[in-house]
């Protein structure tokens, strides 16, 4: 097997091999896709690009991959009828031969489009909110988000279709969505030799989920109808004037935040004084937590692929898939740190149990990712105090933190710096048993 | 000699005496501003993608597309010297994209009596159903004899519309798998091979496909695994296209006139990018070459036409005197032409369900009387977005008797009082709050000899400021000062719905009267008034009835549009660049409904070319069965009734029968 890290803005975009099959996990972002993994990936073959979810950060770079097909695919007509034809400025995107991802249509087949349209329109009133408050701010910037990836997801599906592209998805399991089977049922997935193991998400998991957009859906329903009601009434109001509907647009808006059904925000994590909680799962968000997560294992190693999920969901897929030993623990050489470094996704007893030889960490600094309780939680699970430390043998070797965004190129390299002088200070401390790499440049991961 | 100013409309001579600045703010953002942008100003020299180079503009820049009104149809010499461009004539009338600066010497022909802009066209909006929807029953569309009418073989359907035509989708194909599209004119494609030279007119815009193009396109999708519609790309493919359903219904295999060649022509009018319109012209002079393109073609390949045009205007006087109405009717005056209109989609009064907001769309008629000299009477003009701010430019016109003289004053929201405003005066831009209000009272309009008002609301567009129009009732106030008439109607002008503008993050809305002011009837388009085009009414087929955000009639002075009534709500047809698996949609509104008027013309000119779209319009008035309830005399919601195709068909096929008494 082989591992190379792409350099992909706050975004995770990696590539796994094993007897030259090729695996593109993610996509990262739109721009730096383009820059970065695009050219390396010209003129060859994926046999699967996996998508662990919808949100920007990992689907822009695919779309950017789907656009580069249908454009050189259309170049490829233009020079039929015109030797002269210009090609696409995108160098000649690899051929493709499936996709493994849960789309946002799939997972909503009855109103996946109206829950879309939905949330756009929630997400315009939200800007109307009082930006002065943190929770409405946050909830309106969530909205925003994902009202971008639910579209670029049922975009991504739409072009993938017969009619489109036609590229496979999720061919093995009748382009129906991926999810953890019972163990009987479960459907072998296979890159080159590698054996892979589906760990996530669970059915009950994408079912929950399910309700909950639905529900939510109703609810933003009847807040948008009250808004709208409300400017109606003003307007029957001949002595209104501006500063008030403003006023009543401002407090329909904060209210529309306040009763929308996400995640419990927890206000201390926007403290920069307050310490960092770990492993609040209501803080990840829906989608985040509909990751599909994959266990790749040939010849005795292991690369442990998270998206963004969250670290108890992750223990369970791998129990469930019985790859736990009998004290509940798994040491793999590569695990894909979840969630770009997120304190949300990690618990202490993540770390404990599930150990790697190189852990890698996809992150810039974007929304203080990767996070610095999450790199001391882990470090010290490997050379900490006793009651920290892993239990498990195998995490006694050497290990290595990877990075790939360099601080100097990147906006948020005020965090980085952090990073790396708490890198630094680890390293001191770990008795040679650790090292980090931060080069900027896309990487390979020995294996 | 007289002032060559004189022979300008007033929304001409605003623009003319607006700053640079001003009409380049007013060309990008804010409804109406984007809709008079685009049918006034267009920095058509610019790279279409650097924002900073758009900031830019210089005033050679600003191109203005315009009808031009002469006493004898012969070429206007003046025109020669200047960068004038789509000089395209019809009769009286011409066409052109004139640079601002040069109007006026273009007025200054001896041969022209006076200039006006293109008036706006609005986007359709449909009631779009949720969900997959069983495919169209083709039975429910066919009718009479098919030895007669063939379904429509010999006849060219031509689509004006918006959204793009999939014409790979199977509704549309022939035996062979080839496409019954003929020709597609996206008038919005920037460096392609336009339409060139097409019988007497020049059309040097826009991108022509031929059917061999959209032939091999459909060919070499299989192969490439690229739908066709990629290949032989429109400038609008939007899912669930508009001029898709609308063709489809027309003229698609399971529509009406399924042997029928099919041409589309592209108006470049979107709702989705809305700041990409101050770079497209989409005015009714677009609508006037797409109607010259499509006779020309149908005289080329030798077939009868019938043309539907399910798209808006609603400026200008209600009485069929506008440019387009007669340019339109000009070209119907040739046997074996039809055109069919959507009425529009402003009948609603008040909200049916609380989420219900047709309403908004159908405040935009009012009318009353000042009942004599010294007497006022006052208009309640709400601007208020939907609670958001609304940053469009909001502009009312009202027409009144040329016996009568009105003076007019406005009040804003927070009091001021603007005017009185006399006839023969004018305010250009004065600030007031946020907001530039504009009043001109002008008297004996040249098209019809009629006096109206004109009121225009501009947000503060200064440089990085957008502020929205203060937001609240503006009212008019119409002081009689010399009254032998008194009766008004003014309209408002249509803005888009609730378009984002990416720029500022805001939202357009569009203004309308209180429930006092507004009044139910007229509401009907203006391009729906003219003299011979069909006008074509929402008929709920189910339930019997019309459906309520059909417009209503008469035209201002009096006539019967709209003329008949067509299924409208609920239509199944064609769901466009969507895919084989979700091939149909369901989709309401008068632009469902016109083309079914469309389909039926076809087949009766399949019947008797010979037929005029006058005889055409009599045999549709004639032939209607009146609603549950209704007598046989025309209704403002329904015109003459329920079109009765089979009926229409019967008298197409005898009309010339004569016989002789002993």
């Amino acid at each position: 097997m082989k591992l190379t890290v792409f350099p992909s803005d706050h975004g995770d975009c990696l590539l796994l091999e094993s007897n030259k099959k090729r695996m593109l996990i993610d996509g990262g972002l739109a721009a730096s896709f383009n820059e970065s993994v695009l050219p390396r990936l010209s003129g060859t073959h994926l046999d699967c690009v996996y998508l662990s979810h919808i949100d920007e950060d990992h689907i822009q770079g695919l779309l950017a991959l789907v656009d580069a097909t249908f454009e050189w695919r259309v170049y490829a007509y233009r020079k039929e009828q015109d030797p002269d034809a210009q090609p696409p400025e995108s160098p000649e995107p690899p051929t493709i031969a499936k996709v493994w991802h849960n789309s946002f249509s799939d997972w909503l087949p009855d109103n996946a489009s109206e829950i879309a349209a939905s949330i756009a329109q929630t997400a315009s009133i939200l800007q109307q909110a009082d930006a002065n408050d943190v929770r409405v701010h946050r909830v309106a910037a969530y909205h925003r988000n994902l009202a971008a990836s639910v579209r670029q997801s049922i975009n991504l599906r739409f072009r993938l279709s017969p009619d489109q592209l036609d590229i496979a998805v999720n061919p093995e399991h009748q382009g129906d969505l991926m999810y953890v089977r019972e163990p009987g049922a479960s459907v072998p997935l296979f890159l080159g030799k590698a054996k892979i193991t589906l760990i996530g998400p669970s059915r009950d998991d994408l079912e929950k989920q399910r309700v909950a957009w639905n529900a939510w859906l109703r609810s933003s329903k009847a807040t948008v109808s009250r808004v709208r009601r409300q400017a109606k009434e003003d307007a029957k109001d001949v002595e209104n004037t501006a500063q008030e509907v403003i006023v009543h647009t401002t407090r329909a808006a904060n209210d529309l935040a306040n009763r929308i059904l996400i995640p419990d925000l927890d206000i201390s994590a926007l403290d920069p004084k307050k310490a960092r909680r770990l492993g609040n799962r209501h803080e990840v968000t829906v989608p985040n937590l509909a990751s599909l997560m994959l266990l790749v294992e040939e010849k005795g190693k292991s690369v442990l692929l998270t998206g963004d999920g969250h670290a108890d969901d992750i223990l369970r897929g791998l129990e469930t898939a019985g790859k736990l030993d009998a004290d509940g623990n798994l040491h793999v050489n590569v695990l894909k740190v979840q969630h770009h470094g997120s304190e949300h996704n990690m618990t202490t007893d993540f770390a404990r149990r599930i150990t790697a030889d190189h852990y890698v960490f996809c992150g810039n600094g974007f929304a203080s990712n990767p996070e610095t309780v999450v790199i001391e939680a882990i470090a010290h699970s490997r050379f900490g105090a006793p009651e920290e430390r892993a239990t498990n043998m195998a995490a006694d070797g050497d290990f290595t933190f990877w990075f790939n965004s360099t601080p100097d190129t990147s906006h948020y390299k005020k965090h980085m710096k952090i990073v790396e002088s708490l890198l630094a200070d680890l390293v001191a401390d770990s008795n040679r048993r650790m090292s980090y790499k931060m080069d900027g440049e896309h990487f390979e991961v020995p294996l | 000699m007289s002032n060559p100013n004189r022979k300008l409309h007033l929304k001409l001579r605003m623009l003319k005496q607006a700053t640079l600045a001003e009409n380049d703010a007013r060309s990008v953002r804010s409804a109406a501003m984007c809709l008079q942008s685009s049918t006034a100003l267009a920095a058509t020299l610019e790279p279409a993608r650097s924002m900073t180079a758009a900031r830019q503009p210089r005033r050679e820049q600003l191109f203005v597309n315009v009808f031009v009104h002469t006493t004898n149809g012969k070429p206007i010499s003046e025109a020669a010297g200047t960068a004038a461009q789509n000089v395209i004539r019809r009769g009286p009338l011409s066409t052109m994209t004139v640079p601002l600066d040069d109007v006026e010497k273009i007025a200054s022909a001896r041969n022209v009596t006076h200039i006006e802009l293109g008036e706006p066209l609005y986007a359709p909006l449909p009631q779009i159903a949720v969900g997959q929807v069983p495919p169209p029953d083709s039975a429910i569309r066919m009718w009479g004899d098919p030895e007669a009418h063939k379904f429509g073989e010999g006849v060219l359907i031509g689509i004006i519309d918006v959204g793009g035509f999939d014409f790979s989708h199977p509704d549309f194909l022939d035996a062979k798998g080839q496409t019954r599209w003929i020709r597609i004119w996206d008038q919005g494609a920037k460096n392609g091979k336009p339409p060139g030279t097409v019988g007497d007119a020049d059309l040097n815009y826009g991108h022509e496909f031929q059917k061999t193009d959209l032939d091999r396109a459909i060919t070499k999708s299989k192969l490439l695994k690229v739908p066709a519609w990629r290949l032989e790309e429109q400038t609008q493919t939007e899912l669930g296209s508009h001029g898709t359903h609308v063709a489809s219904i027309a003229a698609g295999n399971a529509g009406i006139c399924r042997r029928a060649k099919i041409a589309g022509v592209l108006v470049s009018l979107t709702n989705e990018d809305v700041s990409d319109r101050r770079r497209n012209f989409y005015d009714s002079t677009r609508i006037a070459h797409a109607v010259e393109y499509l006779v020309e073609l149908a005289k080329a390949e030798g077939l009868r036409l019938s043309i539907n045009i399910s798209l808006g205007t609603n400026g200008h006087a209600h009485d069929g005197s506008s440019a387009i109405n007669r340019w339109i009717d000009n070209a119907l005056t040739t046997p074996g032409r039809a055109v069919s209109v959507a009425a529009g989609n402003a009948g609603q009064q008040a909200e049916t369900a609380p989420d219900d907001l047709g309403w908004v769309f159908g405040r935009i008629h009012t009318a009353g009387r000042v009942p004599s000299a010294g007497l006022n009477t006052d208009i309640e003009w709400l601007v208020v977005g939907d609670g958001i701010s609304d940053i469009s430019e909001n502009e009312l016109e009202i027409w009144y008797s040329p016996q009568d003289r009105f003076s007019v004053s406005l009040r804003s929201p927070s009091g001021q009082v603007i005017g009185p405003v006399a006839p023969g005066e004018f305010i250009h831009e004065k600030k007031v709050g946020m907001t530039f209000v504009s009043v001109y009272n002008e008297i004996y309009h040249p098209a019809n000899g009629a006096n109206y008002i004109a009121i225009y609301l501009t947000p503060n567009n200064a440089a990085g400021v957008v502020e929205g129009v203060d937001s609240g009732q503006w009212t008019v106030r119409l002081i009689g000062k010399d009254v032998r008439d008194g009766r008004f109607h003014g309209w408002i002008e249509r803005d888009f719905f609730g378009a984002f503008d990416p720029v500022t993050g805001k939202f357009y809305y569009p203004s309308y009267f209180s429930e006092r002011s507004n009044v139910d009837d007229s509401s009907v388009g203006s391009l729906a008034c003219g003299l011979r085009v069909l006008a074509v009414a929402n008929l709920d087929f189910a339930r019997e009835k019309i459906n309520i955000t059909s417009s209503q009639g008469p035209t201002r002075d009096g006539r019967s549009k709209p003329d008949v009534a067509a299924p409208g709500t609920s239509i199944v047809a064609a769901n466009g660049f969507a895919g084989a698996s979700d091939l149909w949609v369901g989709m309401s509104g008068t632009s469902m409904a016109s083309p079914f008027v469309c389909g039926v013309a076809g087949l009766m000119l399949a019947v008797r070319g010979e037929l005029t779209a006058a005889q055409i319009e009599g045999i549709v008035q004639r032939t209607s069965t009146p609603l549950p309830g209704a007598s046989y005399s025309w209704a403002n919601d329904a015109g003459f009734g329920k079109l009765n195709p089979a009926e229409c068909l019967r008298e197409a096929a005898t009309i010339n029968d004569r016989k002789e008494l002993p």
